[in-house]
């Protein structure tokens, strides 16, 4: 294993939280035996001249036992950089939305050019690509980080110390994440940071590896006593801020707050002592101190004696000052907004959250009231949940596990590869862009393949989008395959030719909408979907092995006599996202207004009438929403004309959307800007789109039919019947704008999708492959010692006759 | 109504909740639109210019009273006929006409008020006919006054169109006027430049007039002031930038921004500019090596490639010894003889062809001639792809797929195909009897092959005929192109220039063979006739000496599968 971290600026003493980071990850792993090297450049710190060498080009090996290579860095456009970098700076927080560019394109390339820029380090970087079996990069932010993650490919590793900024914005940064073979976060706050700007191909790769922080040994001891404290801070309670005063930390509303408490409690001798750089915007209230910038042991003093810290920021990747309070056993107040902060809150249960001026005034009150003991039992729970996330021996380990001792990613199946290639092959009637059955068909060919199988997809009519995944479908590929995998809903001209086939085979059955949804609208393709119901009981007796892709679609197949069928289901694997959403959706759909998602087929079962009518009931609670019904319309279909009189009657045509045929990249869009995803589908077989909206943190309420409650199974917030509109509107409302009731559902959701992943329906395939061939021997051999008793028989009894 | 499977969610807070919203919500109820696209009713705009009639008030009907008097009469016919039974004594006593008179004067008095209401109900209708007459009436003088308008309208019309007339007329007359001035305007112009052609050569020769001397000193003198003016305005300048120490610091601070700018733009220029240099060197370099190489490139690749070649089909052939019998050790290599190395000439024939066969370019510029038999045979559909044997560089096949025709081929020589697969070409190595044999009947669009039957003998190129009418799916089509020996330069000549050529095969013999193996419509193309050092081409002579000199040098035989078997 060999590791090189690669970082702008490297020394022991630079200041910065990704250089301090960098230095220790080198220095521990180096002590730890493994071979680390660091990759900088000659530039001495980021406080100095970018375009300027301060320090030779080479190779030095520091006493730490890791090697330094630097490279010389060269001129840059400064004039352009900060032209577009004061641009950027002018976007006001409120402007930035997830997925659109803050600046032009042209502008955001200058930007990422004219950032320090070292030729000499990106030609080591795609010259010694496989010398190093990774590249632990970080921060996110510079040249030398975004060029090298797309030099060196799978092999890199990002750590970004992500902040809410407007970089974070930009189109080549979000590259670089879904370029990055994994990524590694200093906590929970920063990946939803991540998820939240780059989608849901981010957790799949990320780790949470945390910071250390170092404390001396006099903190550990210190306990809770409250003897001895020093005069300087008085007697009495005190709450303690420390960290830089300016607006960007928000000691305004910190002050604001505490001045508001004042006037309600004047009595209280509750204190607030503020340490640290810089001058407060607005004047102190009374009962506060700003005792301006400490020493290392002060801050010790502070922290040991004060009541509990306030971090009233809303910009933090990762607070060392939460970690050391609570290692000083201390209760902690963080903005509820900021993730970083607010989830190991929420996670140690040690301290409280906080939003507006209000709730930090009333959270003094609370703070005031609060007896002594209930705060130690807090800072006690901090202390216990730092000692594990913030113990530079415990990060090591998380890092050694998550770059030494990853698996390669798709591990060989052993034992799986058949030698002389066995085919097999997959049958169905059309193979379509974007639909779920033909995702579903290609991620198993894939699978097959990779497990040493020779396999192909053949059908009927090829979808122009998706010609290079199949071929044309014809009687003798059957004959010719090993064995076979037939997709069936309604049966169509393949079906006798997988019926006559006599090696193993399978049937996955994606189930057939009743005919009765159809009648009203396309009375013969109902009377299609009715034939398609009655053949399917006579599919049974020709296929020993079948499965459905839901236990509600193998009871139909068990119904209908198939011998013990399985379950497969679709495997939905979110790293499919790591692509860009369209941009100009994604600038359209955020401007506050509400989104609500349906996406599905326009078709009668799917009941997107009853969603139109119920959102309208919705629009006088949120008269700003818009309903996006994403979906292939035929526009000559009875049931997409009726959709729009009824749109057109309820005077929705202004809030109801209708993309039409979109593209992966709009669809993405669509689910990134979504608020709710709202089904009122009276039958599915699976339901594929819930899982996608789980992937995208959009919480889901659906009418409980079919397929659905099994495929949201612990995540579902569903409705028995659609008789109260205004109801189903309320409770719609509720999840939009109920942020504990939203976060409970998302919670539960996140938790249900990861049963979809592929690695968790790859063993059932393969099961099912296992089967197919334990299986086949038997039908293999069956139908051939009846064909051949056929013949026996019959042709001596023709013969015979014909003498007759 | 809600069910949550997440225990995290409390229902009934929720339902609560959800309750207290929906008080506020109106319920709105689904239009009920029937399914089908239903035809919108097109409502027509009102016509309202007749006035509407007015509504006729009709009386109510007289009550009858018909069954009343009746009654009455016969009541009192009854009445009068009392007497009958009455003994006849006692008659005279009960005479008595009272109730008949009665009755029969009530009868008069109802008939009476039947007929005073019948008058006036014919009054009523008199009235309503009034309405009705006042409004034909109207209707009359409307109508009236229409055909009125109409009357007058019409001479008016009438003589708008005149006028009309008149004044197109007029304009026309006008714009000739206008036409002739600016005519007449032109010739003065003429006149006007001459004049101030004259009045220059005259301020020339009055230069030294002293008129127009003191003119020019007078302005020398108003120039002067002007001036005094200006340095007058300095100081003031120089007053209020005394007084403005401030301006003058920020004009500084600006040019020391300009300055930025400018360096940054240097910095830029300059590295745009070494880069540049750099490039420039380095493509010449460039340059200079490929030339170098193209030299060498002729020289030796030629011989590089066939010993690569040889080393490869050794090792092939060690590969294959090794799996059949594990214990053989390594042949040595001087012990091979020729007829064991199969592929051995690959690379020699490669060079070859690049050397004789001509560029690829024109050579794919030839094979599209052949474009429109294979979509009129509908080949080089998916399921009716293109085989092309003997593929050699893979121009024909490239051309193919520029065109988006699904196609294919195949080829011995593995140094040929590996230029193919360089370019994306779908190819397999093999022997091309091999390959047909090897494919389902009724699978190729079409089976096509350039300059190969000339290399095949007689038994096998009958083979590849009868595998390639086996494998076309109907209606697919051959095609062969080859040298034509009819033209006696490529006969006698040209066609050893190969040295892996067999025999010419005549045209006809082609044509001849496709047809007795079942294709229809077989038919010969003479192709690419020799344009240059032709003999005149008027006395007969040269046209035969023409035609066996500098006539087609290839030819190609076509043929169809029958469609019907």
């Amino acid at each position: 294993m060999k590791l090189a971290i690669v970082i702008p600026w490297f020394g022991r003493d630079l200041k910065g939280g990704a250089e301090q980071q960098a230095w220790q990850v080198a220095t521990r792993l180096a002590k730890r035996g493994h071979s680390v090297e660091v990759l900088t450049t000659c530039c001495r710190s980021h406080q100095d001249d970018w375009s300027s060498n301060h320090l030779p080009a080479g190779e030095s090996e520091t006493p730490e036992g890791f090697t330094i290579r630097r490279f010389p860095v060269v001129l840059r456009y400064r004039g352009a950089f900060d032209a577009v970098c004061s641009n950027l700076l002018r976007q006001p927080p409120d402007a930035l939305k997830p997925g659109v560019s803050p600046v032009t394109d042209e502008e955001a390339q200058t930007f990422v050019d004219e950032l320090i820029r070292s030729p000499a380090l990106q030609t080591f970087l795609q010259q010694k690509r496989l010398a190093y079996d990774a590249f632990l990069f970080l921060p996110y932010l510079y040249g030398p980080i975004i060029h090298g993650v797309a030099a060196v490919g799978d092999r890199a590793v990002l750590q970004p110390c992500l902040h809410d900024e407007a970089y974070a914005y930009l189109p080549q940064i979000a590259d670089s994440f879904y370029q990055a073979n994994r990524l590694f976060f200093n906590s929970e706050g920063e990946q939803e940071l991540a998820v939240r700007l780059f989608g849901p191909c981010i957790p799949a790769k990320s780790h949470i590896i945390g910071e250390g922080v170092e404390v001396t040994d006099r903190a550990t001891q210190a306990g809770h006593s409250r003897n001895g404290s020093p005069t300087e801070t008085g007697n009495g309670r005190y709450l303690l801020y420390l960290g830089r005063k300016d607006d960007g930390k928000n000691i305004p509303l910190l002050l604001r707050a505490f001045a508001r408490f004042r006037t309600v409690r004047p009595n209280s001798s509750l204190r607030l002592i503020l340490a640290g750089a810089g001058e407060a915007s607005v004047p102190l209230p009374a009962q506060s101190v700003d005792s301006g910038l400490v020493s290392e042991k002060e801050k010790e003093e502070l922290l040991r004696h004060c009541a509990a810290l306030v971090q009233p920021s809303e910009k933090e990747s990762f607070s060392r000052v939460m970690m050391e309070a609570w290692l000083y056993g201390k209760p902690v107040a963080v903005h509820r907004r900021c993730a970083a902060t607010a989830i190991p809150v929420k996670a140690a249960k040690g301290g409280w959250l906080a939003d507006s001026e209000d709730q930090w005034a009333s959270l003094f009150v609370e703070l005031d009231r609060t007896a002594d003991p209930a705060m130690r039992q807090l800072g006690e729970n901090g202390r216990r949940y730092a000692a594990v996330a913030a113990d530079w021996e415990v990060v090591m380990d998380r890092y050694e596990a998550a770059l030494v001792l990853s698996e390669p990613k798709s591990p060989p199946r052993a034992g799986a590869a058949p030698s002389p290639r066995v085919s097999i092959n997959q049958f169905l009637p059309n193979l379509s862009y974007g639909d779920a059955i033909s995702n579903h068909a290609i991620w198993i060919r894939d699978q097959l393949r990779a497990a040493g199988y020779d396999s192909r997809i053949y059908v009927q009519y090829i979808d122009p989008q998706v010609a290079d995944q199949c071929e044309l479908f014809t009687v003798e590929k059957v004959q010719r395959s090993d064995a076979a995998i037939y997709h069936h809903s309604i049966g169509t001209e393949i079906t006798p030719h997988l019926i006559e086939f006599s090696g193993p085979k399978c049937l996955i059955y994606h189930n057939i909408t009743p005919g009765e949804f159809f009648e009203a609208y396309r009375p013969e393709f109902a009377q299609i979907l009715y034939k398609g119901r009655h053949d399917l009981q006579q599919l049974g007796q020709h296929f020993k092995l079948s499965v459905g892709d839901s236990a509600f679609n193998a009871d139909e197949l068990a119904r209908d006599r198939f011998p013990k069928p399985g379950v497969l289901p679709l495997a939905i694997d979110p790293c499919k996202w790591a692509f860009r959403p369209d941009p100009a959706i994604m600038n359209q759909l955020q401007d506050g207004r509400t989104n609500i998602l349906f996406v599905g087929r326009f078709a009668p079962n799917k009941k997107q009438d009853d969603l139109i009518v119920a959102f309208s009931h919705y629009l006088q609670l949120d008269p700003g929403a818009r309903l996006i019904l994403v979906g292939k319309p035929e526009f000559a279909d009875p049931y997409v004309i009726h959709l729009g009189d009824l749109v057109g009657h309820l005077g929705l045509t202004d809030s109801v959307l209708l993309p039409g045929s979109i593209a992966d990249a709009q669809l993405a869009a669509y689910y990134r800007s979504a608020h709710l995803f709202w089904s009122m589908s009276e039958h599915e077989g699976f339901c594929v789109p819930l899982i996608e909206s789980m992937w995208f943190d959009v919480p889901i309420i659906a009418f409980k039919s079919s397929a659905v409650p099994e495929t949201l199974a612990e995540a579902g917030l569903m409705f028995t019947d659609k008789k109260d509109m205004p109801g189903l509107a309320a409770l719609a409302h509720l999840v939009v704008t109920d942020p504990e009731l939203r976060e409970k559902l998302v919670l539960a959701q996140r938790k249900r999708r990861l049963e979809f992943l592929p690695e968790k329906v790859s063993p059932v395939l393969m099961e099912m492959v296992g089967r197919l061939f334990s299986s086949g021997k038997m039908t293999q051999g069956r139908p051939r010692r009846g064909a051949k008793s056929n013949s026996t028989n019959t042709r001596p009894v023709k013969a015979r006759a014909r003498r007759a | 109504m809600i069910e949550t499977t997440v225990p995290e969610i409390n229902v009934s807070v929720l339902m609560e909740q959800v309750r207290l919203k929906a008080a506020s919500i109106q319920r709105i109820e689904a239009p009920k639109l029937g399914a089908v696209a239903r035809l919108k009713r097109v409502d027509l705009p009102p016509l309202d210019l007749i006035p509407p009639q007015p509504p006729l008030l009709l009386p109510e009907p007289v009550p009858a009273r018909k069954e009343r008097i009746l009654a009455m009469l016969d009541q009192a016919w009854k009445r009068t006929a009392v007497r009958k039974w009455i003994p006849k004594p006692l008659r005279v006593f009960f005479r008595n006409q009272e109730d008949y008179n009665r009755a029969l004067l009530e009868s008069v008095a109802s008939l009476a008020k039947a007929n005073a209401e019948l008058a006036n109900r014919v009054e009523q209708l008199t009235r309503c006919f009034d309405v009705e007459q006042a409004w034909l009436a109207q209707m009359h003088e409307r109508a009236s006054g229409h055909s009125k308008w109409m009357e007058t309208a019409g001479p008016l019309l009438g003589s708008a169109s005149v006028d009309l007339q008149l004044f197109r007329e007029e304009a026309r007359e006008q714009l000739n006027a206008a036409k002739l001035k600016l005519d007449k305007f032109a010739e003065r112009q003429e006149g006007v430049e001459e004049i101030v052609r004259k009045l220059n050569s005259e301020m020339e020769g009055a230069s030294n007039n002293s008129a127009l001397g003191k003119s020019v000193e007078a302005i020398v003198g108003e120039v002067q002031t002007l001036l005094r003016e200006r340095e007058r305005m300095a100081e003031r300048l120089s007053q209020l930038g005394d007084g403005n120490a401030t301006l003058r610091a920020d004009l500084q601070a600006d040019l020391a921004r300009v300055g930025e700018h400018l360096r940054n733009l240097q910095v830029v220029h300059d590295r745009n500019d070494s880069e540049l240099s750099r490039v420039a060197t380095s493509a010449l370099a460039l340059q200079r090596t490929i030339a170098a190489l193209e030299e060498r490139q002729v020289s030796e690749g030629a011989y590089f490639r066939m010993e690569l070649s040889q080393q490869a089909s050794l090792l092939r052939q060690w590969f294959a010894s090794r799996g059949s019998k594990e214990n053989q050790k390594l042949p040595a290599a001087r012990k091979e003889t020729p007829e064991d190395m199969p592929g051995r000439l690959d690379a020699f024939y490669v060079s070859f062809e690049d050397r004789f066969r001509g560029p690829r370019k024109e050579i794919k510029k030839r094979v599209e001639f052949y474009l429109p038999v294979i979509r009129k045979a509908r080949a080089g559909r998916p399921e009716a792809p293109v085989l092309d044997v003997g593929c050699g560089r893979g121009e024909w096949l490239e051309l193919l797929k520029d065109h988006k025709l699904e196609a294919s081929g195949v080829d011995i020589n593995s140094a040929m195909l590996a230029q193919c697969r360089e370019r994306g070409l779908k190819v397999a190595q093999g022997d091309a009897i091999a390959h047909l044999r090897a494919l389902p009947e009724h699978s190729l669009g079409a089976v096509t092959g350039f300059h190969i039957i000339e290399h095949l003998a007689l038994e096998i190129l009958m083979d590849l005929l009868a595998e390639t009418i086996r494998v076309l799916v109907p209606g697919g089509v051959a095609i062969f192109e080859s040298p034509n020996c009819k033209n006696l330069v490529v006969g006698a000549t040209n066609f050893n220039i190969d040295p892996t050529h067999r025999n010419p095969v005549f045209p006809e013999t082609a044509q001849f063979m496709l047809s007795i193996h079942g294709f229809e419509d077989v038919q010969l193309k003479y192709l690419a006739p020799v344009e240059a050092n032709r003999f005149p081409d008027k006395d007969p002579q040269s046209a035969v000496l023409n035609e066996l000199l500098y006539g087609p040098q290839d030819f190609a035989v076509i043929g169809n599968k029958p469609s019907s078997s």
